[in-house]
């Protein structure tokens, strides 16, 4: 109990980001009653208005609630990002792991991932996009493929290095067989890792997600996203700023709880050498 | 040192080929029928006539099995032929050379910022560990990597173009065109690179030989720039490379978002009006450039570190 509180104190990153991303999702699930106003409810009369009593972070140019949007946003952005990623870890354990005990499947997953990796993720994603044509599964699709090699690639490696392990090598001892040992031994072994990783990972995908939807190609209108909300905040950047900030600051505050709680579960669950 | 680089490009065939295998997929996924198309544009016309069609589809080469028409797509793309622009009925060559030179310049530009800034923060950083700059410098790190590139331009607009007036807001032609967005791709690739310059240095500096060149009473700056950054660099250069392959084609927010006339926003036009030829140049291009400058900074690992050149490490 003692060494759990300490752990805590020696990283506040972690209970900062943890409590945000619980606000998040809690906003996020129950955005139809939170939201003061309907995200979709146009009112001409109070277009682009500052922030108000009424509306805490003004109105857009349809003279819709930006916080209503903003917190209906969650939902893609979040959703999307968590729902991807997971993918991605799924794909990336299913190649990763059996690499760490074939030679010719780590060859061929080695290759093709230095591959993928010649190319920075957006220009993958924007392919995709491009041949699909702008959507929802297009995106999930824009997201998992170049998002999948990283995971692949940390996954080998801590498989790897868990293979020559103690528990490892009795479990083959006592006639366990592969699929026992990966589902059983490397699984268990290899999530602590996997879990920080990818939780900063999310925060990176929303803001992917955010930047296709900056550039008209991620999630299309009428449905709020925080990327196409910021691009129609660019447009009006000279006479009503607060969009373009609000909507950003609210994509800054998501990527860092993610990286928060990430780097802290990192502290946490791997503790330097000398004080384990 | 001729047979060190000649080795390193032997070992970059595959990636070269897994390239040229995706870039030719993406183009074969493509919905559409390519001849169609084609004729489209020419004739300036929706429907062109059906014989013309399965004529051209013929010349094409569209009817041959798969890996002939890979073989061909190969051919020709090594001939600098990556087929025309559906919206400006210009070879895609031509369309993409047109924009390398801003996005190399952009490039440079970034890179030479990024330089500036993480070298010497993170030296400071690692030599006074744990000290009020070293934290400062981490935190800053940390924020900057949560802010996305478009909304970090945008900050800068609002301050610096809408707010001073300094910059003009977007747009291409002169050195104050440059600056905003520069700032903005390199203030987002610092964050990271800070941290990684900030680690090599602490590594090198736990070692024994720097621990040895202090008892021998080196003065302190010479054992950090001689003894300690020389070592640092391998790992520094491994990852800057990396950042700056990213940024010939891979700036495609922050070029979208300053109008700036380079391969990111080739890529999202071509890919906003579908138009696949250029899409597949765009990326065989952004690919290759970062082949190539991986080569490149695998030559200089040579230059640096003799023990790369003979062969007894191998470059990470």
């Amino acid at each position: 109990m003692r060494r759990d509180r300490r752990a805590f104190r020696a990283s506040p990153g972690l209970v900062i980001g943890g409590i945000g991303l619980l606000v998040l999702a809690f906003a996020g699930v129950t955005a139809s009653f939170l939201a003061p106003h309907d995200p979709a409810e146009q009112r001409l009369e109070q277009q682009l208005r500052p922030p108000s009593l009424e509306h805490p972070l003004g109105t857009d140019k349809f003279g819709r609630c930006l916080l209503s949007r903003l917190i209906h946003g969650i939902r893609a952005s979040v959703g999307l990002a968590a729902m991807t990623t997971v993918l991605c870890v799924g794909i990336g354990f299913a190649l990763g792991a059996p690499a760490a005990f074939s030679r010719p499947l780590d060859n061929v997953l080695m290759r093709a991932t230095d591959c993928l990796f010649a190319f920075p993720g957006i220009v993958l994603a924007l392919v995709v996009i491009g041949i699909l044509g702008p959507g929802i599964g297009s995106l999930a699709l824009a997201m998992v493929i170049p998002g999948w090699p990283k995971y692949a690639r940390l996954i080998r490696a801590v498989a790897l290095s868990l293979k020559e392990e103690a528990f490892v090598e009795s479990a083959r001892a006592i006639g366990a067989d592969e699929w026992t040992i990966l589902v059983r031994h490397i699984l268990p072994g290899v999530l602590p890792t996997v879990l920080s990783v990818a939780t900063i990972g999310v925060g990176g995908k929303i803001a992917m997600i955010a930047g296709l939807g900056f550039l008209g190609l991620g999630v299309q209108p009428p449905t709020p996203e925080w990327g196409s909300m910021m691009q129609s905040g660019l447009q009006l950047l000279r006479s009503a700023p607060h969009l373009a900030v609000f909507t950003g600051m609210m994509i800054v505050l998501t990527v860092l709880f993610f990286t928060l709680a990430g780097e802290g579960l990192q502290d946490l669950l791997s503790p330097p050498r000398g004080r384990r | 040192m001729l047979r060190f680089i000649a080795r390193r490009l032997a070992a970059s065939l595959p990636v070269l080929v897994g390239i040229s295998i995706l870039s030719f997929a993406a183009l074969e996924l493509s919905p559409g029928d390519p001849a169609l198309i084609a004729l489209r544009a020419l004739l300036n016309v929706d429907s062109p006539p059906d014989e013309s069609v399965a004529r051209l589809r013929e010349e094409m080469g569209l009817n041959a099995p798969l890996h002939a028409r890979y073989l061909r797509w190969v051919a020709r793309t090594l001939t600098g032929d990556l087929g025309f622009s559906y919206q400006t009925r210009r070879p895609a060559a031509v369309e993409i050379m047109s924009v390398l030179p801003a996005t190399a310049l952009l490039a440079v530009a970034t890179l030479v910022l990024i330089l500036l800034l993480v070298i010497p923060c993170g030296i400071a950083s690692a030599i006074r560990k744990h000290s009020l700059f070293d934290r400062t410098t981490l935190l800053g790190s940390l924020l900057a990597v949560a802010i996305p590139d478009f909304f970090l331009g945008v900050l800068f607009i609002l301050a610096f173009s809408l707010g001073l007036g300094w910059f003009p807001v977007a747009g291409y032609g002169s050195v104050r065109h440059l600056v905003l967005p520069a700032l903005t791709l390199a203030a987002g690739n610092a964050a990271v690179s800070v941290r990684v310059v900030r680690a090599a240095m602490l590594e090198v500096l736990g070692t024994e030989y720097v621990t040895t060149a202090r008892a021998k009473g080196i003065r302190e700056t010479v054992v950090v720039a001689k003894h300690a950054f020389r070592n640092a660099l391998i790992p520094i250069l491994t990852y800057v490379s990396t950042q700056f392959g990213y940024l010939f084609g891979g700036a495609v927010v922050v070029e979208s978002l300053f109008r700036w006339p380079g391969l990111g926003r080739l890529l999202v036009d071509s890919v906003s009006a579908r138009d696949v030829m250029v899409v597949q140049g765009c990326v065989l291009v952004t690919a290759g450039a970062y082949v190539i400058i991986n080569l490149v900074v695998d030559a200089l690992y040579g230059l640096i570190d003799p023990r790369i050149r003979l062969g007894e490490t191998h470059a990470p």
